[in-house]
């Protein structure tokens, strides 16, 4: 044929199904979030957390064995350090369920929460991505004729938020925990750690979710990007302002800050109290340094008032889901 | 039913206390529609209940034979839609617009991407598509909004204003295409616009909407046919002559403000009109049957609204 | 004729952006179409016209009078830009008492004067009572229309003063501003749509790339035309037998026939000679005519050849 078509022509093949027009939205979503090359520094920044992870991971390890490096070391210093360090680092060993389990545990939750000021860094560059932007052009419109709905089109921003934070808090935490664990002395470090990624796990999913929706949720009260920006940095810093006026004697204003009710959730879910008790309760010697904790932080420890900050973070929930269905219409 | 693009039965949307569709029914087949109706009338409501950027208050509808409240999502995989406003995805550039917006209406992404530069190349955009959006001219960005609503080969599209900035080259481009769709490759298409030249020259089927109700739905030959017997006269000079000439014949005619004469000939053709200029020994350059007929029948169709409660 | 607006070499850059380019025209009293593709210069002009800048080099003249700096001038003017910024906090009749009495009159006369401008423009008293916020884009036009003509300008300068309006609304307008014309007022109408132009202007400006290109009657632009023949266009019964009968009669210089839709287009060398005869040359084919038109008089293919 000598002459081809190169006018309109139809199509008339398979249509895919809503998942992957979800799926759609939320890979556009973040490749548009990683087009700024601060959020690409970003992410860098996390993993190198990642790697610093790893290399603390490794360290307590090689504490937890007798024989180890650093107990050869400490008999370079005095011989009755090394005596001591090697007593202690044999009962240790020889009590895996503990000494693993809370060292790990303890890690995570540090590194996770200093993860996550990382990623709420991460969601002020890209909220304006989020909902504002398609406020201010008008493309509820374009979207709402399209084969999608509302709902679906939420789903796919969060989907934005959700690869996002797995990016910069979710990937680095798994990838050292894995690789932390395998440069351990023995391999039932992963056995014995399997307690801190079910909390890691927990948590993060949960918080991630919770992030996400109050990303959204931020982004849509106002169609100028400095105003979402600004909103969502006041929600996160302005947390502070909050705690210290609660210690002045309405001590319920400390759930209005976001970074204190994930706080007491973490605090809820990694247990760090019964790590805190175990520990106390069993490692000799050291055991009983533990006593001289000061009291309030043990009391922060054993009782998180998680219900506290459950409750406040459902009603930001549902202001947050009542401002997206308020905002998010065509015109 | 399934020969019907757009069937609506006792549609009814209401703003609080204001009616802006009021039990309207209708059915539709395929072809060029043009939706006319004032201001404010309920032509703009209409096509958005039908493409459920507003919720109806009661009544159904269906499109391409699928009822619009149940089965919306899946119906807008062959429907397209531009918008008046100015409205696009933002951060993107032409092509990725495009290919976004096929994925978004189930094509997966190789089909997308093929479509949307055979799309592109159909409403005549060139290396612009590379660039984005933002930096779009008004012409770019209304070629930019038809590419996407048939970048997934709708069997309907819904065309609010598609002229509307456009300076007249432009106008004259768009409106090509838009028939070119109905014509050659079977797309119907409904077109809402103030312009009735546009519509006149492109729809074959007229919807008129006032006060919420449906006033009128017929093809346009219909229409005009109803205008028969009229004609618009253009001469060079003496129209005062033609006007006398035609009053003695006993057909009632006028002087327009444009200077042409509008003369009721009653006759089937034109030839007693033609005998009698060429007896005048007058100057033809024109002569148009059933003049502005749809704008005629446009404003007596608003008055009889206007006229009934 | 007395014009109204005169420019002379009239050029506006903005640094080596060309706005207005050695542009020279005379627009006189009644209404004037100016058309040109977008970017073409037509804002430019309006903006120089009523004050708001200044030409680069080159003159215009409104009433013999420079536009910037005039106030006494611009208060023989009136303005209808094409956005749609209006206070939207404000009701129709504070917002024109308020540039009323910018302009010079007292409270009650610029009250009195929107009232009149309100009722000129047909914007129904039942919305008055509304604030600009809710108002469709037909209504804001009409108020923006009003604000144009509150003070009883001279010279009127509108850009798409139709925009948004429904095809009643648009009949209402153009009947306003003819009436207006008939009365004085000089009114220049910038404006897309051709053919409302062609019903409505007598005279035209057309601008492209800056430069002007045509202005004055359509007619007379046609004329000068050269190298296009009288094209036109018939729909008949027998589209061949008209078509052999006029090249018999030696008329055609060249023809295009559709006989499935019975249409025939055909160019003719000498038109004089032409409409002369053209009725005799009907009626000897015996053909059945249904519509006759031009392909060589509208304005939309004058523009289209002009602006080629």
């Amino acid at each position: 044929m000598p002459l081809h078509n190169a006018g309109y022509q139809h199509w008339k093949g398979e249509h895919r199904g809503i998942w992957y027009r979800r799926m759609t939205i939320a890979a556009n979503g973040l490749n548009g979030c990683l087009r700024n090359k601060w959020m690409r520094h970003l992410v860098v920044v996390c993993w190198t957390g990642a790697l610093l992870q790893i290399g603390l991971l490794f360290v307590v390890g090689q504490l937890l064995v007798k024989d180890s490096a650093v107990v050869r070391w400490t008999g370079s210093l005095n011989s009755q350090l090394q005596l001591f360090a090697g007593g202690l680092t044999s009962w240790l060993e020889q009590h895996p369920e503990i000494s693993v389990r809370c060292a790990q545990n303890l890690l995570f939750y540090y590194y996770t929460t200093a993860l996550l000021g990382l990623s709420f860094a991460a969601i002020a560059m890209v909220i304006p991505h989020l909902v504002s932007r398609d406020l201010s052009s008008n493309a509820i419109v374009i979207y709402s004729s399209k084969a999608v709905s509302r709902l679906d089109y939420l789903i796919g921003k969060c989907g934005t938020v959700f690869g996002l934070l797995v990016l910069t808090w979710l990937g680095p935490l798994l990838a050292s925990w894995f690789i932390g664990n395998l440069l351990a002395p023995r391999w039932h470090f992963f056995w014995h750690a399997r307690v801190a990624l079910v909390h890691v796990l927990l948590f993060s999913l949960t918080t991630m979710a919770i992030l996400s929706l109050m990303a959204l949720g931020v982004s849509a009260i106002s169609p100028r990007e400095k105003a979402s920006v600004g909103l969502w940095l006041a929600l996160w810093l302005l947390g502070g302002t909050f705690v210290n006026l609660a210690q002045h004697g309405r001590p319920w204003l400390k759930h209005l800050s976001l970074s204190y009710n994930l706080d007491q959730l973490a605090l809820a879910i990694f247990r760090l109290g019964r790590d805190l008790n175990l520990a106390r309760d069993n490692i000799p010697v050291f055991g009983s340094m533990l006593d001289g904790l000061k009291s309030h932080t043990v009391e922060r420890l054993q009782h998180p008032d998680w219900m506290g900050a459950a409750i406040a973070l459902v009603i930001l929930l549902i202001l947050a889901a009542a401002v997206l269905i308020w905002r998010v219409k065509p015109q | 039913m399934s020969d019907c693009v757009i069937q609506t039965d006792e549609l009814c949307k209401a703003y609080g206390p204001q009616k802006a569709l009021d039990r309207v029914s209708v059915k539709v087949g395929p072809g060029a529609i043009g939706l006319l109706g004032p201001n404010g009338a309920g032509k703009t409501t209409l096509m958005k209940c039908l493409l459920q950027l507003q919720p109806m208050t009661s009544g159904k509808a269906w499109l391409l034979g699928r009822e619009v409240g149940t089965e919306g999502r899946e119906i807008r995989k062959r429907v397209g839609f531009t918008p008046e406003m100015d409205c696009h995805i933002p951060g993107m550039a032409g092509c990725e617009y495009v290919t976004y917006c096929a994925q978004l209406s189930g094509l997966p992404f190789r089909a997308a991407r093929q479509r949307a530069h055979e799309m592109l190349d159909f409403v005549g955009m060139g290396q612009e598509r590379y660039r984005r959006i933002d930096t779009y001219s008004t012409g770019m960005k209304q070629r930019l909004k038809l590419a996407q609503s048939i970048v997934h080969d709708p069997e309907v599209l819904f065309l609010d204003e598609p002229t509307n900035g456009l300076d007249p080259k432009g106008r004259v481009q768009i409106l090509e295409l838009v028939q070119d769709l109905w014509k050659l490759h079977g797309i119907s298409v409904v077109l809402s616009s103030h312009l009735l030249h546009d519509v006149d020259q492109i729809c074959d089927q007229v919807i008129i909407i006032a006060r919420g109700r449906l006033i009128v739905h017929d093809t346009l030959s219909n229409l005009k046919s109803r205008r028969r017997g009229w004609a618009e006269v253009v001469l060079t000079r003496g129209q005062t002559d033609l006007v006398a000439a035609c009053q003695r014949e006993g057909w009632p005619c006028e002087i327009l403000p444009n200077g042409h004469v509008k003369v009721e000939h009653h006759a089937e053709n034109l030839g007693p009109l033609l005998a009698l200029i060429r007896t005048q020994q007058l100057t033809l350059l024109e002569i148009i049957p059933s003049p502005n007929a749809l704008e005629e029948f446009f404003v007596q169709a608003l008055e009889t609204a206007h006229a009934s409660p | 004729m007395n014009s109204v607006v005169q420019a002379r070499e009239l050029s506006r850059w903005y640094g080596m952006v060309m706005g207005l380019n050695n542009v020279s025209f005379e627009i006189g009293p009644g209404l004037t179409g100016l058309v040109g593709p977008n970017g073409a210069g037509k804002s430019t002009l309006m903006q120089i016209l009523t004050g708001q800048l200044q030409p680069s080099s080159g003159s215009l003249t409104v009433f013999d009078q420079v536009p910037w700096n005039n106030p006494r001038l611009l208060r023989r003017l009136g303005y209808c830009p094409e956005d749609e910024a209006l206070p939207g906090e404000l009701r129709p009749l504070d917002w024109l008492t308020g540039l009323g009495a910018l302009t010079g009159f007292t409270p009650i006369e610029a009250r009195k004067k929107g009232e009149t401008a309100l009722n000129r423009v047909k914007l129904s008293r039942e919305h008055w009572s509304k604030r600009m916020s809710r108002y469709s884009k037909g209504m804001r036009q009409r108020v923006k229309l009003a604000q144009a003509l509150m003070h009883e300008p001279e010279l009127l300068v509108l850009d798409e003063p139709m925009n948004g309006l429904d095809p009643m609304g648009r009949q209402e307008m153009a009947q306003i501003l003819k009436d207006l014309a008939a009365h004085g007022t000089a009114i220049l109408i910038s404006s897309h749509i051709l053919a409302e132009l062609e019903s409505l202007c007598e005279s035209m400006l057309m601008l492209n790339w800056g430069r002007i290109l045509a202005s004055g009657r359509p007619a007379d632009i046609r004329a000068d035309i050269k190298n296009w023949p009288e094209e036109l266009t018939v729909r008949c019964d027998d589209p061949g037998k008209l078509a052999s009968v006029l090249f018999a009669a030696g008329m055609l210089t060249g023809f295009d026939l559709q006989a499935a839709d019975g249409i025939l287009n055909f160019r003719v060398q000498d038109p004089l000679v032409f409409y002369a005869q053209w009725l005799e040359l009907i009626e000897r084919s015996g053909v059945q005519v249904y519509e006759i038109r031009s392909l060589s008089r509208s304005l939309k293919q004058i523009y289209e050849k002009v602006t080629t």
